[in-house]
């Protein structure tokens, strides 16, 4: 039993196609690791704890911190390759897994909020690191975005 | 009309403008703010006739900024576009005096519908 939800597949492509373009599609993929140079979104409850998080590879973050601002496709690619995400980019993917948040609750769930997102998984707090070593309830999804390309994300809850 | 966006995120401002050209609401004169301490500045300033605003924000977030225009007696058409859609944030948002509450994401057919009685063309 967890306290929070997952979404369905179809759910996130929804929001994701509103927020950067048209045609998006999302597939169940492999898992991605939490502590190894992924961008890591942490939720936490009322009390500041950790309740959940978003997880993201370089490319989804490069892609979708471009094409929510529209900057151009080769700038994003660029990004996704040298691993030198913009702080507009950043700041992009911030907005994606806070709006990530309200696939996670619901009026039968308690409150959680998003609270950081680091560049990098190996950056975290101790006690979060713990939390994300758990077995967590996951899913995990390839995006493809037009014109801008194929990134990984995931979202844990407990 | 004037209506006045508040988003810690300037990409998420960008997209409430587009859809709010794609609900049809056009020719409005549209400002911005970062947060809801440079928003209750520019209110105190000049109030507009609608905010759309976030509700989690560093500074002053959209909820401590609509009880600060309270208490300060301004009168204005307030709600928030926001992921704080659950029905305890709904009734949360509806006490402080806000006229309505549109969850991220959005679309334009719900901007269209919830803005309607706001916003004259």
């Amino acid at each position: 039993m967890t306290a929070f939800v997952l979404p369905k597949v179809p759910d996130v492509t929804k929001m994701l196609e509103m927020l950067l373009g048209d045609g998006l599609t999302a597939k169940p993929a492999a898992p991605l690791d939490a502590k190894s140079g992924n961008i890591v979104a942490l939720y936490v409850s009322p009390d500041g704890k950790p309740v959940a998080a978003g997880v993201c590879d370089t490319a989804f973050a490069a892609y979708a911190g471009a094409a929510l601002s529209m900057i151009p496709p080769g700038g994003a690619k660029d990004a996704a390759k040298s691993g030198d995400l913009s702080a507009t980019m950043m700041g992009n993917v911030h907005e994606v897994m806070n709006i990530c948040s309200r696939f996670l609750m619901n009026d039968a769930t308690p409150h959680l909020k998003l609270a950081t997102v680091h560049r990098d998984g190996k950056e975290l707090p101790d006690g979060s690191k713990a939390f994300l070593g758990a077995a967590l309830p996951r899913l995990d999804m390839e995006i493809d975005i037009p014109r801008y390309g194929k990134g990984r994300l995931s979202l844990l809850i407990t | 009309m004037n209506i006045l966006i508040i988003d810690d995120s300037s990409a998420m401002r960008m997209v409430v403008k587009k859809t709010l050209r794609m609900a049809g609401f056009e020719g409005h004169t549209i400002s911005e703010a970062e947060d809801g301490a440079a928003a209750l500045e520019r209110i105190r300033q000049s109030v507009p006739d609608l905010v759309l605003s976030d509700w989690n924000m560093p500074n002053l977030s959209g909820i401590d900024l609509l009880a600060k225009l309270g208490e300060e007696g301004i009168k204005v058409n307030f709600g928030f576009v926001t992921t704080e859609a659950t029905a305890e944030m709904r009734d949360k948002a509806a006490g402080a005096g806000a006229k309505f509450l549109i969850a991220k994401p959005f679309t334009p057919e719900t901007f269209s519908m919830t803005l309607a009685p706001f916003i004259k063309n």
